[in-house]
């Protein structure tokens, strides 16, 4: 009966979001939904190797030129050949909009935000060893939009992210992996870029 | 190729033919076998693959994929286990009862591989980040029902093996009979 309802509900919503957005007054209260997909780019030491994820996020605009991206990833990468890591991103950012015209076809911006990150470490060979650490961070970056329709656009954006958290060291010596933690916080840094298809679903005021 | 050259012939004569079967609200849902080439592997992979897809305009659609792996055509396997859900746009060119669309899905596997002959060492079942970029037609030859054709490029990493990561990426050919309709009452023209 729960499913059916929902069935029901889904055939209701979506037929409702094929029409155009109405704008109350402008574009601020506009809600999206997006899926992203990330590259991480990090150069720091062991951690060299490029990190592939997927990840989602919403976005509510507060002005004409002025948006809100509030977003989760998940990657993942290789640590050298001996281990991998899993990175888990959730944060959010606020977009600036370098043109006037609020739904120009190409849409560039500034962001900037706050971040905060689960990394784990894992062995390949015995999942049992790893490491893992909670860190917490800032983002600035550039990206466009382009406005496919009134409603949909597709996005790309490049940000560098600096980490503050406890750092993780990773050897192998004769083909056995450990994992070492330094004693307070330590910094690392990287570029993520993202890919996302995004959806305006609302204007909220 | 046959296939491709009785598609067109099909579009030729169907083109003119202004009927709309692509409109806001459409509804589609497909289920079918996918071929797929691994690109860094030595495998030929067969998959049981299903979507939804719902049109918010004429040109605009959100498309959810499952991909099961069923079978490899090779006699040592890469995959034990592989599932794959995606979700993303697509873009459409509707003409009459032809359609071509591309677009772009994030998505998320539930990967296996067989276990390695060199170590002998079973791998756990992991979920690993996605991507896939997907193109194809469709032709709506009546009201409930489509014939499809589409090509799927499907990025995907196994992380954790023990000499670092295996690359999973697939090329996919699937097409097949899929069936629609159509949600949203259309406003009469004025």
């Amino acid at each position: 009966m729960r499913t059916i309802l929902i069935i029901l509900a889904a055939f209701i919503f979506l037929p409702s979001q094929a029409q155009e957005l109405k704008l109350k007054k402008t574009q601020s209260g506009v809600l999206s939904l997006g899926a992203r997909s990330s590259i991480g780019l990090v150069n720091d030491g062991q951690w060299q190797k490029p990190a592939f994820g997927t990840g989602g996020h919403f976005r509510l605009r507060f002005s004409d030129r002025v948006n809100s991206e509030w977003f989760a990833d998940h990657l993942k990468a290789d640590l050298s050949y001996y281990a991998w890591r899993a990175d888990t991103h959730i944060g959010w950012s606020v977009m600036y909009y370098l043109t006037k015209n609020p739904e120009p076809l190409i849409q560039p911006y500034l962001l900037a935000g706050h971040c905060f990150e689960y990394l784990k470490f894992t062995d390949n060979k015995s999942p049992a060893n790893h490491a893992e650490r909670w860190s917490a961070s800032i983002q600035a970056g550039i990206g466009t939009h382009f406005n496919i329709t009134k409603r949909f656009d597709i996005s790309i954006a490049t940000q560098y992210m600096l980490h503050l958290g406890t750092k993780i060291k990773a050897s192998n010596v004769e083909g056995v992996t450990s994992f070492t933690k330094t004693k307070g916080a330590g910094i690392h840094d990287h570029i993520l870029l993202n890919l996302s298809i995004n959806y305006k679903i609302a204007d909220l005021w | 190729m046959v296939m491709v050259i009785a598609l067109f012939t099909i579009y030729q004569s169907v083109a003119q033919q202004k009927e709309a079967f692509v409109t806001p609200g459409l509804l589609k849902a497909n289920l079918s076998f996918n071929q797929s080439f691994m690109v860094f592997q030595k495998s030929n992979n067969v998959y049981l693959g299903g979507n939804l897809e719902y049109f918010t305009s004429r040109n605009l659609s959100f498309r959810g994929d499952c991909l099961w792996y069923l079978d490899t055509r090779q006699k040592d396997p890469v995959l034990k286990r592989n599932a794959v859900v995606l979700f993303g746009a697509l873009l459409h060119l509707p003409n009459g009862k032809s359609d071509f669309f591309a677009g772009v899905q994030p998505g998320i596997s539930f990967s296996q591989p067989q276990p390695s002959a060199v170590y002998d060492h079973s791998y756990p079942t992991r979920m690993m980040p996605a991507f896939g970029i997907t193109a194809g037609y469709s032709l709506y030859f009546s009201r409930f029902c489509n014939f499809n054709i589409g090509i799927n490029y499907l990025v995907s990493r196994y992380r954790g093996a023990e000499t670092g990561s295996i690359k999973l990426d697939e090329f996919m050919i699937t097409g097949g009979l899929g069936f629609h309709i159509v949600t949203k009452k259309q406003k009469p023209e004025k």
